[in-house]
């Protein structure tokens, strides 16, 4: 956090140089259980059916929601930081809900759910 | 160690010991060398259970976390001392915003019963309200959860009209969206989040709504008549009752906070750290959801109902075939 005041001059734009902005916390906004995490941010891709998609439109807001589909059923964007409290998340949902992208945020989600009924 | 009916608790959460070593830590601080006895014997802490908390409290401070940031604890013989570490004796310094939640809390502390009008809190408060700009008696706008837009106005409508409401609602414990008419009696803050209180003529009972699980409300005509025993009944916490199926899991120490985060009937601890815990299932996707979460972090090893035994795996091979099948 740099005080405006400190600045010496102006401050100039360098348009040849592109980044991208990292996923931090910031005092005072809530974070998410799959923000809470040192990982690399990755962008997921979730489909919710339509019977729960108010609830995770409400949850996330609408600026999360990438696609609304004809039947009701929506695709929400999160950033993750947290595999583990993502998948658990997700899992919530049951089977009303799918990872859809990354591969292997989805791949995660299926080898978590064949383990377990592998156990059984 | 059971946490059955008249037994004692058998663990302690960790709200249970920040709010122990809260009150503790400033009266150790003020005396000169009380012995345990006499701490335990204040506090109503088992000699035990106070040297744990002495434990967790030399390890208590501020980043980086060296000797000299951390709460100094000196047991000899049977007395205790501690020391602050430096920086709990600089100036409190506070952002307004940060203030003010504090104004808040302590005014509503200040609310309870038996809260002393004229204590040290008491004063604390009025000084800080003073520098603020503020009075502690003035009602303070707290948003809690999101809710959407005309649900919770049409609910507090409701109420106040005595009118029945019909609402639309995604009952995440049974994970089915219904539409139900309620008998609204309040609109009720709780841990963060709104919650309507009302008799359910679908569910034939009273029962509980969190409000951003509400999807619509719509206020009817009827008249909502309620009898001289339901204000009484609504005071009561509604509780899972005996005749819910129960089900007995073992759990990793890794899922330790089911225990603090579900009502639980009996908890016995297990070699390893897992424990063995009895628990209530009032809608089955409920139990589903927890076990499809912990994985092989937890097993049913009883069920009352043999469907609630099968049903982690029941609901993860449900989930591996929606990924299969796209």
């Amino acid at each position: 956090v740099f005080r405006l005041d400190r600045f010496d001059g102006p401050a100039e734009v360098l348009h040849d140089r592109r980044f991208e902005r990292p996923t931090v916390a910031v005092p005072g906004v809530r974070l998410e259980p799959w923000q809470l995490g040192e990982g690399e941010a990755t962008r997921a891709r979730v489909l919710v059916d339509a019977p729960q998609a108010p609830w995770i439109v409400q949850h996330l807001g609408p600026g999360a929601v990438e696609e609304e589909r004809p039947d009701g059923s929506v695709v929400v964007t999160m950033t993750v930081t947290n595999r583990e409290n993502f998948r658990s998340f997700v899992l919530t949902f049951l089977d009303h809900a799918e990872v859809l992208a990354p591969a292997d945020l989805r791949a995660d989600v299926v080898a978590w759910l064949e383990d377990q009924v592998a156990a059984a | 160690v059971s946490r059955g009916q008249g037994a004692p608790p058998a663990r302690t959460s960790a709200s249970d010991r920040v709010a122990r070593l809260l009150a503790v830590i400033p009266w150790i601080a003020a005396h000169d060398g009380p012995t345990l006895g006499e701490i335990s014997e204040r506090f109503g802490v088992p000699r035990r259970k106070l040297l744990e908390d002495l434990e967790v409290l030399m390890m208590v401070g501020v980043p980086p976390y060296t000797p000299d940031t951390l709460i100094d604890v000196t047991i000899e013989g049977d007395r205790v001392w501690l020391r602050f570490a430096d920086v709990f004796a600089r100036p409190l310094h506070l952002t307004p915003e940060q203030g003010l939640a504090l104004v808040v809390a302590g005014a509503a502390s200040q609310g309870l019963p038996g809260a002393d009008d004229t204590g040290p809190l008491a004063t604390a408060l009025g000084k800080l309200a003073g520098v603020l700009g503020v009075d502690p008696a003035e009602a303070v706008s707290v948003t809690l959860g999101e809710t959407r837009p005309g649900v919770l106005e049409a609910l507090r409508t409701a109420v106040a009209d005595r009118r029945r409401v019909r609402i639309d609602y995604y009952a995440y414990g049974r994970d089915e969206r219904t539409t139900r008419e309620v008998d609204p009696h309040a609109v009720v803050a709780h841990q963060g989040a709104w919650y309507l209180r009302g008799y359910c003529h679908m569910a034939r009972d009273r029962r509980l709504f969190r409000v951003d699980r509400v999807v619509d409300a719509v206020v009817l005509d009827s008249a909502v008549e309620r009898g001289p025993d339901e204000a009484d009944a609504d005071a009561a916490p509604i509780e899972l009752g005996p005749d819910v199926p129960r089900v007995t899991l073992e759990v990793a120490p890794s899922a330790a906070w089911v225990t603090e985060t579900y009502p639980v009937d009996e908890v016995t601890e297990l070699e390893g750290g897992w424990m063995r815990l009895r628990l209530g299932v009032a809608a089955t996707p409920w139990l589903e959801r927890l076990l499809v979460r912990l994985g092989r972090d937890a097993r049913v090893v009883a069920a009352d109902d043999p469907a609630l035994a099968a049903a982690g795996t029941s609901a993860a091979g449900r989930i591996l075939a929606r990924y299969r099948s796209s």
